[in-house]
């Protein structure tokens, strides 16, 4: 069981890596909140645990914060690097610059890559429409060359890759809905990381 | 229910509870709760957002010896919840709506929320 004071307190620490105007007004709502419960006939205790889980709490408030102005607390450091730290961070910028590069440049290639594989799927069933509809004619021109037979055989292989060219689109249309999801998914956790690594460097 | 959609419905909701007097937090929630379901956590961010958008002013006010933040409507506000009211009544408003089918009812709930007359508990 948490006291008012006690929730405030592991709230305010979850925060840390928001700007203070923000953590202030967050932490004002909720001891309004827990107050106002109060005054309505629930105990400190009860009014504390109906506000929810802490961590929950946290993330929809980080999650509702543009990113930027995440980045911008990151800024204002409240450990000063030591002398050691700079110099090692200035005499290795020469190696360490290059690799931070490269592996934000390979991180996003396999992204586009990811892409351009789901665009591929898009192609196959879009050539695969093409061809079926391209036996329509074949049919037709088979038909006036006296060799209908062959057409219709054609144009039968043509229906069968029309049909297969509805569920591989319908496949690529879900693979495209997947990887915006996963985009979205990854950057709140980008996001709820960098607020979280900063309360944790206190 | 859609995500965009029960958030434009919150907002609206959140409007609605303050539309007649300046409401605060707890007060919002017990009154948008019976049409919506609504939490702590989720109150927080939709203020914000009206707040942003210049839908409602925020104005703190001593309460038994503590200060209360109450919420304030602006003309900004108003108008949104004119615009909720006015799209759900006309037939192409209807129309849409329809579209999710089992989600008529709590839509329906909220509009008689929003459009309802004063107060009278009050």
């Amino acid at each position: 069981m948490m006291n008012k004071q006690e929730f405030l307190n592991a709230l305010s620490d979850r925060l840390q890596g928001i700007p203070i105007d923000d953590r202030e007004k967050s932490l004002e709502y909720y001891s309004e909140m827990i107050d106002d419960m109060q005054e309505d006939g629930l105990t400190e205790e009860q009014a504390v645990k109906a506000m929810g889980s802490i961590n929950e709490i946290a993330d929809k408030i980080i999650n509702d914060m543009p990113i930027e102005k995440i980045l911008k607390t990151k800024v204002t450091p409240k450990r000063k690097l030591s002398a050691l730290e700079i110099t090692l961070i200035a005499v290795g910028f020469p190696i360490w610059f290059p690799i931070a590069i490269s592996l934000i440049a390979v991180i996003f290639t396999l992204y586009l890559v990811l892409w351009v594989l789901i665009l591929c799927i898009y192609i196959v069933a879009f050539s695969f429409a093409v061809s079926g509809i391209a036996t329509i004619i074949a049919l037709v021109m088979s038909i006036l060359d006296g060799q209908a037979l062959w057409g219709l055989f054609l144009f039968g292989c043509g229906m069968v890759l029309l049909g297969l060219a509805i569920p591989v689109f319908i496949g690529a249309l879900k693979a495209s809905f997947g990887c915006i999801h996963a985009t979205a998914y990854c950057f709140k956790k980008i996001k709820s990381s960098l607020a979280k690594r900063k309360g944790g460097a206190k | 229910m859609d995500i965009q959609l029960k958030r434009g419905l919150l907002e609206v909701c959140v409007l609605s509870a303050i539309k007649n007097k300046d409401s605060y937090g707890y007060k919002i929630i017990k009154d948008v709760k019976p049409y919506i379901e609504i939490s702590e956590s989720t109150l927080y961010p939709i203020l914000k957002r009206l707040e942003s958008a210049n839908m409602l002013t925020v104005k703190s006010v001593e309460h038994n010896g503590r200060l209360r933040k109450y919420y304030h409507i602006t003309q900004n506000g108003l108008d949104r919840l004119k615009l909720f009211a006015d799209e759900h009544i006309t037939q192409n408003g209807l129309d849409r709506l329809k579209l999710f089918a089992d989600e008529w009812q709590e839509i329906m709930l909220i509009y008689n929320f929003v459009t309802r007359e004063n107060d009278n508990d009050e």
